[in-house]
């Protein structure tokens, strides 16, 4: 028996005036907490994801987007980019522009989203091969890490995509097989969850549905079908079914192959989008933008302009969010307080006696203290079980794992610094009623 | 062995109290009597060093009170006094066994459970064992606030009015009790009390008027 098991054994006499004090301290701190979480991994997310793009070149639409769509791949793309107006910008001897990656969206695998590219990419993201090669060919594929896990994708895999992206998949599935020559290590990003093909498989993919359009169009008439182009706007996105059309009208073909940024230069086809690095961040980087939006059909989206627009957006809901954790910490405090007085005069005799048996002012200090600390630390610990559990479930089952990379299992240093700001805190707040017990006049309670 | 010499306190509303002289030697008893409101629980709180004299002093064995400060006195307090108080009070969380093996600790003593449980035994209440403190009977709760003043083996034992809310027969055993165990551990026992049906167990008295 010592003062470690008493302050306990003080706490547990009444279970329900402890339990309220630990849960509230937990709520708090699982609001703090998860607000913070949520906000670190969003901008680590968003951080990662758009490192190194300085521009995005899109079809015209909306610019937040674009960006969520080629950069973060949650929202659907605008429409595509003939490449013969994005030429100039895919040249490697452009003298603003340092690289440029095209990507092709639309398709999908077992609702992980397929993106044709080119090998560029893969380094300019940092994406390492945990097993097997990039692709070289076409109907090859490079699956992300976290996507080959959950679809049960190995090496010499054989996947068949379905046209449109993850939630709006229109049933249709394409006939051509992917072979899986490469898995991606984890990288922590988006690009875990996507799976890679160079840009001509993803014209490839959708040559012969164009041809059985062009074929329908053609009883009809053959003058349509030469300038028709077939937009699946039902399908929620622009995924224009014309691609290949200079292909598919001659008799037999070369096959197109781009693997790398220089060789699309040679084909007059579509593409989804053309993430642009600068070479300086310079006044006329800075204003081509501006003026790729004035001069061209293209649709020119600064990703960090737009990324922090989202974060304003967003940012209002997560202030409303952070005052209410800050508040009811406020008021756990207050009720730590308000306990700890009630505690003091209900057990101002034992305090006495306490002093009376040898105890002297330190112990009944030390005694409440421990008391703080215990409600305190069961509250911090419960917040923190909740604040991760209910991240995990978010990330399991409300798609913020899918989407924004959100986990249960994300853990930061500010978690530490908000817990022992918070032990601070209720130290601060027991401040009077510990005085109090430090200056009982042990005759005085005893004479009452 | 304890003694006090020229005790005075003052209370700021109030004119001095004086105290006559005490001096007690090894398991010596005494009886301090007197009319409610002339100083006995002023005296006894001097005594247990909870209260300080305006002037006087109180010498335990070579130790001065006044030369003990803070925690100092309230770690010889522990070490060397035990405190029987009118109305028993006990820390509620805790049950019997579990207040007389926290008061050890607080004397700075190994809290013994087998030596708590024997001196339960002693004094018939081991079926209180287990017990939450308010649950036990005014008699139980009586014994065990014995037990607690005398289970670290004190030298010198205060009571406060130990008898007063008790009938004719349990006052008589209550007192009994108190100076058997203090016999037994040749401790020195000072009753404070007004209850004039003890007056005949002690020899030695003081009256305060």
């Amino acid at each position: 028996m010592n003062l470690f098991s008493l302050a306990w054994k003080n706490l547990i006499v009444k279970p329900s005036r402890f339990l309220f004090v630990v849960l509230m301290m937990a709520i708090a701190f699982c609001l703090i907490d998860m607000i913070v979480l949520v906000n670190k991994q969003f901008s680590q997310h968003f951080g990662k994801s758009s490192e190194g793009a300085d521009l995005i070149l899109a079809a015209k639409g909306s610019p937040l987007q674009s960006v969520l769509c080629n950069l973060l791949h949650i929202d659907a793309p605008t429409g595509n980019i003939a490449t013969t107006d994005a030429k100039a910008f895919l040249n490697p001897k452009h003298p603003l522009i340092a690289s440029a990656l095209p990507i092709s969206l639309g398709d999908s695998y077992q609702s992980f989203r397929m993106v044709g590219t080119v090998l560029e990419y893969f380094p300019k993201y940092g994406l390492e091969l945990e097993q097997g090669i990039l692709f070289d060919q076409n109907l090859q594929a490079v699956v992300g890490a976290d996507a080959a896990k959950k679809a049960g994708i190995k090496i010499g895999s054989e996947i068949l995509s379905d046209h449109g992206i993850v939630t709006e998949s229109d049933g249709h599935t394409h006939d051509k097989k992917i072979k899986v020559v490469g898995i991606l290590k984890p990288s922590g990003t988006v690009q875990d969850r996507l799976i890679f093909t160079n840009i001509s498989t993803y014209w490839l993919m959708h040559e012969k549905e164009k041809e059985d359009h062009d074929s329908d169009s053609l009883s009809d008439s053959l003058s349509d079908s030469l300038s028709h182009s077939h937009s699946h706007s039902d399908h929620g996105h622009d995924h224009d079914h014309s691609l290949g059309l200079s292909h598919s009208l001659s008799q037999s073909p070369p096959e197109p192959l781009v693997n790398y940024t220089h060789q699309l230069l040679e084909y007059d086809q579509e593409i989804t989008a053309i993430i642009l690095t600068m070479k300086g961040k310079n006044i006329q980087s800075l204003n081509f933008g501006r003026q790729i939006n004035e001069n061209t059909n293209l649709l020119a989206v600064n990703p960090a302009i737009e990324i922090n627009r989202l974060y304003e957006l967003t940012g209002s809901a997560s202030d409303v969010l952070y005052i209410i954790g800050l508040v009811l910490a406020v008021l756990t405090l207050v009720a730590l307080f308000i306990n700890l007085l009630q505690v003091m005069d209900d057990r101002k005799k034992e305090i006495a006696i306490i002093r009376l048996s040898g105890g002297n002012k330190i112990t009944s200090v030390k005694l409440l203290i421990l008391e703080v600390l215990f409600i305190m630390i069961f509250g911090l610990i419960i917040g923190f079980i909740m604040t991760h559990g209910f991240l995990e479930i978010g990330s399991r089952y409300l798609g913020l794992g899918e989407k924004y990379q959100i986990t249960g299992y994300y853990f930061c240093k500010e978690e530490i610094q908000i817990a022992v700001f918070a032990l601070f805190a209720a130290l601060i707040a027991s401040m009077y009623p510990i005085w109090k017990a430090y200056r009982q006049d042990v005759s005085k309670t005893l004479s009452e | 062995m304890f003694q006090t010499k020229d005790l005075r306190k003052k209370y700021s509303t109030q004119k001095d109290i004086i105290f006559p002289d005490i001096s007690l030697a090894t398991a010596d008893q005494l009886l301090i009597h007197g009319p409610s409101g002339c100083g006995k629980t002023t005296l006894l709180h001097l005594l247990c060093g909870i209260l300080t004299p305006t002037s006087g002093s109180i010498r335990f064995g070579n130790q001065e009170y006044s030369d003990l400060k803070g925690s100092n006195m309230d770690a010889f307090r522990g070490q060397n006094i035990g405190v029987c108080l009118q109305k028993p009070v006990f820390i509620k969380s805790l049950n019997s066994i579990e207040n007389l093996m926290f008061s050890l600790h607080l004397a700075g003593k190994k809290p013994d459970k087998k030596h708590c449980e024997n001196q339960m035994k002693a004094l018939g209440i081991e079926h209180t064992m287990h017990q939450r403190t308010w649950s036990l009977s005014p008699g139980e709760q009586q014994r065990l606030m014995f037990l607690k003043a005398l289970i670290h083996r004190p030298k010198f034992i205060i009571a406060d009015e130990p008898s007063s809310s008790l009938d004719d027969i349990n006052a008589q055993a209550v007192i009994d009790l108190l100076i058997t165990q203090c016999k037994s551990s040749e401790a020195m026992l000072i009753v404070v009390s007004h209850d004039s049906r003890i007056k005949s167990a002690f020899t030695n008295q003081i009256l305060l008027s």
